[in-house]
C-alpha cells in the first residue's frame, strides 16, 4: 500500500509538473510573439516561466501540506500507534525554507493580483473571447486571491503577528496589533481549506486552459 | 455478555473473561480483574476522571487514558498494555523517569534576568500560556509519537517537554530563551504527523501552538545566516 501510494505520488507530481511546464513554455512562446521587448516584457516574462515553481515549493514545504502527505502518502505513520517510516531522518532542512518561499509568493501574487484588477475589466469587455476563456480568467483571479489568502493564514505569518504582540508589552486590547493578530489566527485555522480550494482551483484552471486557452 | 480482555503482564500475556456492563471503562475492567481475578495485577490510577493523567496505557496499540476510554459495543476482544516507550516496573507500570531527565535540560524554571516590573497581562496572552498549562503528565504524547518510538536514538525531546517549554516561554515574566537549548533536544526531528495532538486527552494543539512556533522561533534565531555559517563550518570539517 505504502509503495503503491508513493508511486501514485511520484506520477502525479511528474504529470503535474510536465502539464504546468507545457502550458508555461506555450504562454511564453505567444507573448514572445506578441510582444515588442522592453524592461516590463523582460519582469513579465521571468514571472511567467517562475512562479509556478514557487507556488509549488511554498505547498511543499507547508506545514499543512507535509501533515497530510507525511501521514496519507508516506505512511510517516499512517495512523497514530502504527509504525512510522524506516530511515526517517528528522525534519531538518525542508521547514528552514518555508518563510522565503511564502515571502517570493506573496510577492507574485501581489503583482498578479494588481496586474489582473487594472486589466480584467477590460478583458471581459473583449467580444472576441469566448465565454471559456472568460471562465478561465476568472478562475484563476479567484484561484490568486484563495492562494493569497492561504497564504496569509501561514504558520509563519502567525507567528510573526505573535512576535508583533508580545514585542510590545503593555496595554494592547483592541489596538491594531491584536486586531490584525487576531484576524489571522482566523485565516490560520482555515489554512486547511483555502489549501485545498486553491489545490483544486489549480486543477480546474489547468483543465480549462488545456480546452478553452488562455486569455492573455 | 462477557468481555475478552487480553493484558500484556510482566510474565506474558493473559487472557481475562470480563462481564460487560453499559458504559463500563477500561479502568472498571481492570479494577474487576483486580478485585475478582488476579490480585496482583499491577496498574496505576488515582483519580478515575481524566484529571490526574496516572492510568495512561495501550488499548489496542493506542496510546489512552483507561478512566476515560469507554468500551464500545462492538469492542469485545480488547488489548491492554502498558507504554510501549518506557521501560515496565510490572505488568502496566512503566518508569516515565527518562522524560525529566530531557526536561532537566530545558530549564522548565524561571532564570536569567528578572523582570523588575509585573508586566499587565491580558485575556488573550494568558490563555495562550493557560492551554500549554492544561497539561496533566499523562506521557500519551510522548507514547504517541513516532520519532519517540521508531528513532530512540535521535535523542528527541519528546511533545510534553515542548510543551512545558512552551509553556514557560509563554509566561509574561520569562525573560531567557530557551531556543538553543530546544534546537540542541531536536525540535527539529518532528514532522508534525500530529498524532500527539490527536491523541491529547486535555485538547492542547501541541503541533500547532507548542511545536510549531517554536520551530518557527529557532529558524528566526538562527535563520538563514545561521544555516549558511553551519554549512560552511561542515566543510571547514571536510
Amino acid at each position: 500500500m505504502s509503495k503503491f501510494n508513493r508511486f501514485i505520488f511520484t506520477v502525479f507530481i511528474f504529470a503535474a509538473a510536465l502539464v504546468m511546464i507545457t502550458i508555461t513554455a506555450n504562454f511564453v512562446v505567444a507573448h514572445e510573439e506578441t510582444s515588442e521587448g522592453g524592461i516590463l516584457n523582460v519582469v513579465a516574462e521571468i514571472f511567467e516561466r517562475i512562479h509556478w515553481v514557487f507556488f509549488v515549493l511554498v505547498i511543499i514545504t507547508c506545514y499543512y501540506f507535509r501533515y497530510i502527505s507525511e501521514r496519507k502518502i508516506f505512511g510517516n505513520p499512517f495512523a497514530c500507534g502504527l509504525p512510522g517510516r524506516k530511515g526517517y531522518k528528522g525534519d531538518k532542512l525542508i521547514y528552514q525554507f518555508h518563510r522565503y518561499f511564502v515571502w517570493i509568493s506573496f510577492a507574485f501574487i501581489a503583482v498578479y493580483l494588481v496586474s489582473s484588477a487594472i486589466t480584467l475589466p477590460a478583458l471581459f469587455s473583449l467580444v472576441q473571447l469566448n465565454i471559456l476563456q472568460k471562465t478561465t480568467k476568472f478562475l484563476e483571479f479567484f484561484v490568486g486571491i484563495t492562494f493569497l489568502l492561504y497564504l496569509s493564514g501561514c504558520y509563519h505569518i502567525k507567528y510573526l503577528f505573535e512576535r508583533l504582540v508580545e514585542k510590545e508589552p503593555g496595554p494592547c486590547r483592541g489596538c491594531w496589533r491584536n486586531t490584525l493578530c487576531d484576524k489571522q489566527s482566523v485565516l490560520n485555522e482555515l489554512h486547511g481549506y483555502f489549501f485545498w480550494i486553491s489545490v483544486f482551483g489549480v486543477v480546474a484552471l489547468h483543465i480549462l486552459f488545456i480546452f478553452g486557452g488562455h486569455a492573455g | 455478555m462477557n468481555l475478552k480482555m487480553s493484558v500484556k503482564r510482566s510474565d506474558g500475556v493473559k487472557i481475562y473473561s470480563v462481564p460487560y456492563e453499559p458504559k463500563m471503562r477500561i479502568l472498571d475492567a481492570l479494577l474487576f480483574i483486580q478485585e475478582k481475578l488476579e490480585p496482583d495485577l499491577a496498574f496505576r490510577w488515582n483519580c478515575g476522571e481524566g484529571v490526574c493523567g496516572s492510568c495512561a496505557g495501550e488499548v489496542d496499540g493506542r496510546p489512552v487514558l483507561m478512566c476515560k476510554k469507554e468500551i464500545t459495543k462492538d469492542m469485545r476482544d480488547i488489548r491492554v498494555e502498558p507504554m510501549k516507550v518506557f521501560p515496565v516496573i510490572k505488568d502496566l507500570v512503566t518508569d516515565p523517569g527518562k522524560v525529566y531527565e530531557k526536561l532537566a535540560r530545558l530549564k522548565p524554571y524561571f532564570t536569567g534576568k528578572k523582570q523588575s516590573n509585573f508586566p499587565t497581562v491580558y485575556e488573550k496572552e494568558a490563555a495562550k500560556s493557560q492551554e500549554m498549562r492544561k497539561c496533566i503528565d499523562c506521557f500519551i504524547c510522548y507514547d504517541s509519537c513516532h520519532v519517540i518510538r521508531n528513532h530512540p536514538q535521535m535523542g528527541f525531546t519528546g511533545p510534553l517537554n515542548i510543551v512545558k517549554a512552551a509553556a514557560q516561554d509563554s509566561h509574561p515574566l520569562n525573560t531567557f530563551s530557551r531556543t538553543k537549548l530546544l534546537e540542541k533536544e531536536g525540535v527539529k526531528f518532528c514532522n508534525v504527523s500530529r498524532c500527539c495532538t490527536e491523541n491529547c486527552p486535555q485538547d492542547i494543539k501541541i503541533t500547532e501552538h507548542a511545536i510549531i512556533p517554536l520551530k518557527e522561533k529557532i529558524i528566526s534565531d538562527t535563520g538563514i545566516i545561521g544555516l549558511i555559517k553551519k554549512i560552511g563550518k561542515k566543510n571547514e570539517q571536510i
